[in-house]
């Protein structure tokens, strides 16, 4: 064989590599991302601390992650138990007082809840 | 039966290691690649912090804090998972004396206090200004200090947001607060606490 003809072969076989591998690589980054409970509860967090200072008629709609998880936000913290390979549980501080009202529990399976500042803080599922 | 050509099988050979080497190289780089993810937790913690106290209590409008409601603060928003400390110093609001006298009225209502420790600062170059002594030594404008680090150290963060001082003239003066994060052994601690106790009360309440 020809030198360049060693050379496209060669790319050839490294551009295949690379075209199969990136995307289940790229899909497997993205659901670790989703996956991993402390990102996702932080997020929530961080819309509810932003939304409880902001004025009155804010929304904000968060998208929840695919997998079964369930949500707990209380006047102090957000909870978030993820099912996932294996069961994790995170759960974070938020800036009181929140003006939260009721506790709010919620089944996320890549559904979306709204947090809604209106006289305090209030959620729909 | 056919010659061996040495030289077309040396070719090859050589052909045949540059090759595996090159894919072995890409297949190297393709493995080393690896996700880092940089959360910066503390400075969001800053920024959420700032906005909230841009809203509380403390401010006569958004983002403009009241020098008085500042003078009598008395709670401030709290969060489990890290402490933190918030200082708002004003900015151009220095004084031109000539003498220490001049300096009572500015200091009173810098300090609020009636028995201020006053003076008129000498500057070689420039003109002269007031300096009014607080808890935290010598200021020439307003200053407010609230909380402190406590115990042990992992890490901290400080952020400095532009803002504003209403005073109790009515004058707005543009000033600065900075949010500084602590991340400590103390904090951690009372925050697994807090939520260990959270979390049983909502269960307790669940179950009754």
């Amino acid at each position: 064989m020809e030198p360049m003809q060693w050379l496209l072969v060669t790319l050839a076989i490294t551009l295949i590599f690379v075209v199969f591998a990136i995307n289940p690589m790229q899909a497997a980054t993205d659901e670790a991302v989703s996956q991993n409970a402390y990102l996702q509860v932080r997020r929530i967090a961080s819309v509810i601390n932003l939304v409880a200072s902001a004025p009155d008629g804010t929304t904000y709609s968060i998208d929840m992650p695919m997998q079964k998880c369930r949500l707990l936000i209380t006047k102090n913290f957000v909870k978030l138990d993820v099912k996932g390979f294996k069961e994790t549980s995170e759960t974070y501080g938020l800036i009181s007082p929140t003006g939260i009202q009721d506790n709010f529990e919620y089944d996320c399976n890549g559904r979306s809840i709204k947090v809604i500042k209106d006289n305090g803080v209030r959620f729909e599922g | 039966m056919a010659k061996l050509d040495a030289n077309a099988i040396v070719t090859f050979i050589v052909r045949l290691i540059v090759s595996f080497g090159f894919i072995i190289l890409m297949l190297v780089l393709f493995f080393s690649f690896r996700v880092g993810l940089v959360n910066d937790d503390m400075q969001r913690f800053d920024m959420e912090m700032a906005n909230t106290l841009a809203s509380s209590q403390l401010t006569s409008h958004r983002n403009i804090f009241s020098a008085e409601k500042l003078f009598a603060a008395s709670q401030l928003p709290s969060v489990c998972e890290y402490e933190y400390s918030m200082s708002i110093e004003s900015l151009g609001a220095r004084k031109v004396c000539n003498q220490n006298s001049d300096c009572i009225d500015f200091c009173k209502e810098v300090l609020s206090t009636q028995d201020p420790e006053y003076d008129c600062n000498f500057e070689l170059f420039g003109q002269d200004f007031c300096e009014c002594k607080g808890s935290d030594g010598w200021q020439d404008g307003y200053q407010w200090k609230f909380g402190k680090a406590q115990g042990k150290l992992y890490n901290y963060k400080e952020e400095k947001f532009p803002t504003a001082i209403e005073t109790k003239t009515g004058a707005v003066l543009p000033a600065t607060i900075t949010i500084t994060s602590y991340d400590s052994f103390l904090s951690r601690i009372s925050c697994i606490a807090q939520k260990a106790y959270d979390t049983k009360s909502k269960n307790a309440a669940a179950a009754e």
